[in-house]
């Protein structure tokens, strides 16, 4: 069984724009996938259908067999405790520290004090900011700042990473960094779905590559190239 | 956990709370002027309706015996008015009660005195005060004691009609109670819509905290709580300002409250002090549930979970 299932998703808004139309997509566990395309193709459509953050017009999305199309409103930070996600603007708290801040994502769950002391170093350890855990984001270059969001993203040990244009800021040597970040995650067992529309990244890691256009999947490639339809 | 949850819960909404330091300040100022309105407004009621219950105690028709009757004869004009109808209690004041009540009342006034010593004897007789059942019988009591059938034994016979006075304090009292209930509810309803306007300031300035909170999968009621403990922490803050306003204000007021008793004690201060948890605890209450409700309209617009 997919970890992952969209059966048929279709996402219409208001004014008859239609970002997504009838996609069929399923992504087993510890895949790593890039969804690729140009801006406006449906990318960040289904980023939010995934996280329960929109529902579809028509479809389901089922996560490992739960159909979260039909989730309650309670239901759904139980779905985003699953998945953890990564944004382009980092989604930051600027008076918080790196520690503080990675820590926000356990305090909010109910986390203990203690057990929040334990988990944040090992985290910070993973993305490589162990020994910065008291700077503040300003104080952090935009590669530091997505680490820190990253390693947020994995304070709930979540089966699926989703990174929505997570290199869209930073620099090609930062971008670099991040990539290996996300393939090391990988390998720990974590699926990873990297949505980008970088050339360069995807060609790169030659995994499975996903092309959306117009709302649609054209092409689904299990050892792809960001091809431009 | 709950515990955990709960302390984070009181830790976001104490940062709320000083975040918007000043209008903060203004909003718990807003809901203590409210109380504050509320308060006056319930003091000014207990006043009158003591006031009020006071006088009516007072009401009595006051028999005035002829001096010359015997003590048999004076116990049975008192067991004959208890008879009658509308009588509720009948209370006897013997001459030497009489001489000794009139003595005090006039202790002031020394050619009274003079005179009592001229005539040497006590010149009263003795009396009975006559309680109704209610406000409308002394009327016919009165009517009743002057009558024929009681004119070998009474001399004289009279009623304080304290009614009108009673009649004018009820009308006061309403009318102050409606400019109060009026001033109460403008408050009221400037409070609603001042805790409407901070909670959705403080959702405006926490919007970057909530959609992290709901990105790493915070549950709707640990965004919401913070906010409805804020409402709850503005209506405690008020209540407690306002009962450090009210008590010295009642200390104030207090000369004037025995001025205006004539001689009766009534301690206004004692009174709210033996009845502060339950006054100021259902101000408490009211306070809360106004906020709450501010707070709930205020997140169900502009917070989306």
């Amino acid at each position: 069984m997919p970890l992952i299932e969209f059966r048929n998703i279709s996402k219409n808004y208001p004014g008859q724009t239609v970002a997504l139309h009838n996609v069929t997509l399923n992504i087993d566990k510890g895949e790593f996938v890039s969804i690729v395309g140009q801006s406006g193709t449906g990318k960040t459509t289904l980023v939010k259908l995934l996280i329960a953050e929109e529902k579809p017009t028509e479809g389901r999305i089922l996560l490992g067999g739960w159909d979260i199309t039909t989730a309650k409103a309670r239901e759904v930070p139980v779905i985003r405790r699953q998945i953890g996600v990564v944004f382009q603007d980092f989604k930051l708290l600027p008076r918080r520290t790196v520690f503080e801040n990675v820590a926000f994502a356990l305090e909010v769950a109910g986390v203990t004090a203690e057990r929040i002391k334990e988990i944040v170093p090992q985290l910070l350890k993973i993305v490589g900011l162990e020994h910065k855990n008291d700077r503040f984001p300003k104080q952090l270059s935009g590669g530091e700042q997505q680490r820190v969001v990253i390693a947020r993203a994995l304070a709930h040990r979540p089966e699926i990473l989703v990174a929505d244009e997570p290199t869209g800021n930073l620099d090609s040597i930062n971008t670099k960094e991040i990539i290996e970040l996300l393939k090391k995650i990988n390998e720990f067992g974590t699926t990873v779905i990297l949505v980008t529309h970088n050339r360069e990244v995807v060609n790169e890691l030659k995994r499975r590559v996903v092309v959306l256009d117009g709302g649609r999947v054209v092409s689904d490639q299990a050892r792809g190239r960001y091809v431009l339809s | 956990m709950f515990f955990v949850t709960l302390s984070r819960v009181i830790k976001f909404s104490l940062q709320n709370f000083w975040r918007n330091f000043w209008l903060s300040v203004v909003t718990v100022t807003i809901i203590t002027l409210s109380l504050v309105s509320v308060s006056i407004l319930g003091a000014l009621n207990i006043i009158s309706s003591e006031a009020l219950s006071r006088l009516e105690e007072r009401i009595d028709i006051s028999v005035y015996l002829k001096p010359e009757l015997t003590l048999a004869e004076v116990q049975a004009v008192k067991t004959q008015v208890e008879s009658l109808a509308g009588v509720k209690a009948v209370e006897l004041v013997n001459a030497e009660d009489a001489l000794n009540r009139f003595r005090e009342r006039h202790s002031s006034n020394p050619l009274i005195a003079e005179a009592l010593l001229e005539i040497g004897e006590n010149p009263l007789g003795a009396s009975l005060v006559v309680k109704a059942i209610s406000d409308q019988g002394y009327q016919e009591i009165l009517d009743e004691v002057t009558s024929e059938n009681f004119s070998a034994y009474v001399q004289n016979a009279r009623y304080d009609d304290y009614r009108r006075v009673i009649q004018a304090i009820t009308d006061l009292s309403t009318k102050l109670t409606n400019v109060g209930e009026i001033i109460s509810l403008i408050f009221l309803i400037i409070s609603l819509l001042v805790v409407f306007n901070t909670i959705r300031m403080n959702i405006y300035t926490h919007r970057e905290e909530i959609s992290i909170m709901r990105l790493v999968g915070a549950s709707n009621s640990f965004i919401r709580m913070p906010f409805v403990l804020e409402g709850i922490l503005y209506a405690l803050l008020a209540t407690l300002i306002t009962a450090a306003i009210f008590f010295p204000g009642l200390s104030a007021v207090q000369p004037y409250v025995n001025g205006f008793f004539n001689g009766y004690q009534f301690d206004l201060v004692q009174y709210f002090t033996e009845h502060s948890l339950s006054f100021f605890g259902w101000q408490f209450i009211g306070a809360c549930v106004l906020s709450m409700i501010a707070s709930y309209v205020a997140m169900r617009r502009y917070l989306r979970v």
